[in-house]
């Protein structure tokens, strides 16, 4: 059976049944959780700033466009709440800390993926933490979360254009992170 | 003095870095969230109250006992209904041009994808649907059409997709009518879904 798409939960949740939304967090939920996570939070604050992200969602959710791909609407709240989280209580570095011993504990839950990689995906890890936020989360909606251009756009209050330059230049400097050299320097 | 040509002109070298970067980020685990992420969103949410028309319609749909007033009753609902239809309803937004209601959004056509790559041993489609996952769309080799193809359901508005070929070479569609490069040097196929019986591509 085809799952519901979002558009329809979001018609039935406007329409009273609350219910559905289960629907839509259990399916967005580790994205956001990871975006905290990415944002340097400990896996508890994580937690918490993940249901924060859902609860506006859900009492905004009037405000949502349903001709445009809700993921990046979600994640343009995380993002913004955590972005806010982290300027009012001026935790940024305490939290890089925190995540900074957390994250090598984190056990691969990927399992099957191909052995020979890990080192390479360890490495990455170490070079994303690196990265500036824009950057970061620029490249990681491109490639991991799959979004096009115009998501990315809208996930990070960007043109198109500037989404489309913030990746490339968020991946050259992951290149230039993980491989070393002076090639590909930016100005 | 530092070159600034991978923005613009990647060598081969370069690109088969980005490329790699791009293939491990794709690949990076992530954490699974705690359970009690959704037990505490779905006690914190009431029930949405339902637009004008909703109620009215479930209103109407609730037995009514019959009473010699019935037809005056009825001659009222009439007219409260055509009142509200003209008012405009809350779930409805404007002042953005390209709003239209959830209905029209929930639609969902049928996709046929084919590849014609007889020499292929495995092909998987991948796109932004699916969020560029390899193994949730596998197409089937049709031995009667000589192609791979798989039928899908996809929301209208604009897909990027590719053919994953063997789990490790991405192919644009060849008869896909759009194509957009990625900025990196590969090139992602556009499906724009619209209304009607459904498209078919690759055909």
């Amino acid at each position: 059976m085809m799952e519901r798409s979002d558009s329809e939960l979001v018609s039935s949740i406007l329409s009273g049944q609350a219910a559905d939304y289960a629907v839509l967090v259990k399916r967005y939920q580790k994205p956001v959780f990871n975006l905290m996570l990415r944002m340097n939070f400990s896996v508890s604050d994580a937690a918490d700033l993940t249901q924060e992200a859902f609860i506006k969602a859900y009492e905004n959710l009037e405000r949502y466009n349903p001709v445009r791909p809700l993921f990046p609407w979600l994640y343009a709240i995380g993002r913004n709440l955590a972005l806010d989280h982290l300027r009012r209580e001026k935790t940024a570095s305490a939290a890089k800390e925190n995540l900074r011993r957390q994250i090598d504990l984190v056990p691969n839950p990927g399992g099957g993926g191909n052995p020979e990689e890990a080192p390479d995906l360890r490495r990455l890890r170490q070079c994303l933490r690196e990265l500036p936020e824009d950057y970061r989360e620029a490249v990681v909606l491109r490639f991991h979360e799959g979004m096009n251009m115009k998501e990315i756009g809208r996930a990070l209050g960007l043109s198109v254009s500037g989404a489309k330059m913030r990746v490339r230049r968020g991946l050259v400097r992951l290149r230039q992170a993980f491989f070393g050299g002076d090639h590909g320097e930016e100005p | 003095m530092a070159r600034n040509h991978s923005m613009e002109d990647p060598t081969r070298s370069e690109r088969r870095e980005l490329e790699k970067i791009a293939r491990l980020v794709a690949s990076l685990p992530d954490r699974e969230p705690p359970d009690a992420i959704l037990d505490a969103v779905m006690a914190r949410v009431q029930p949405k109250r339902a637009g004008r028309l909703v109620r009215l319609w479930r209103k109407l749909r609730t037995p009514v006992p019959m009473s010699p007033l019935w037809p005056a009753l009825a001659g009222s609902v009439a007219v409260v209904l055509l009142v509200v239809t003209i008012l405009p309803d809350p779930v409805e937004r404007t002042g953005d041009p390209d709003t239209r209601t959830v209905e029209e959004a929930a639609a969902e056509r049928p996709v046929l994808f084919t590849l014609d790559m007889p020499e292929a041993s495995r092909v998987d489609l991948i796109g932004s649907f699916n969020r560029w996952s390899p193994g949730r769309f596998n197409m089937q080799w049709d031995e009667s059409r000589g192609l791979w193809v798989i039928r899908l359901k996809l929301e209208q508005g604009r897909h990027e997709y590719a053919f994953l070929v063997d789990g490790e070479r991405a192919v644009p569609d060849p008869n896909a009518r759009f194509q957009e490069d990625d900025g990196f040097g590969n090139t992602n196929s556009i499906l724009v879904v619209q209304g009607g019986n459904g498209h078919e591509t690759g055909i």
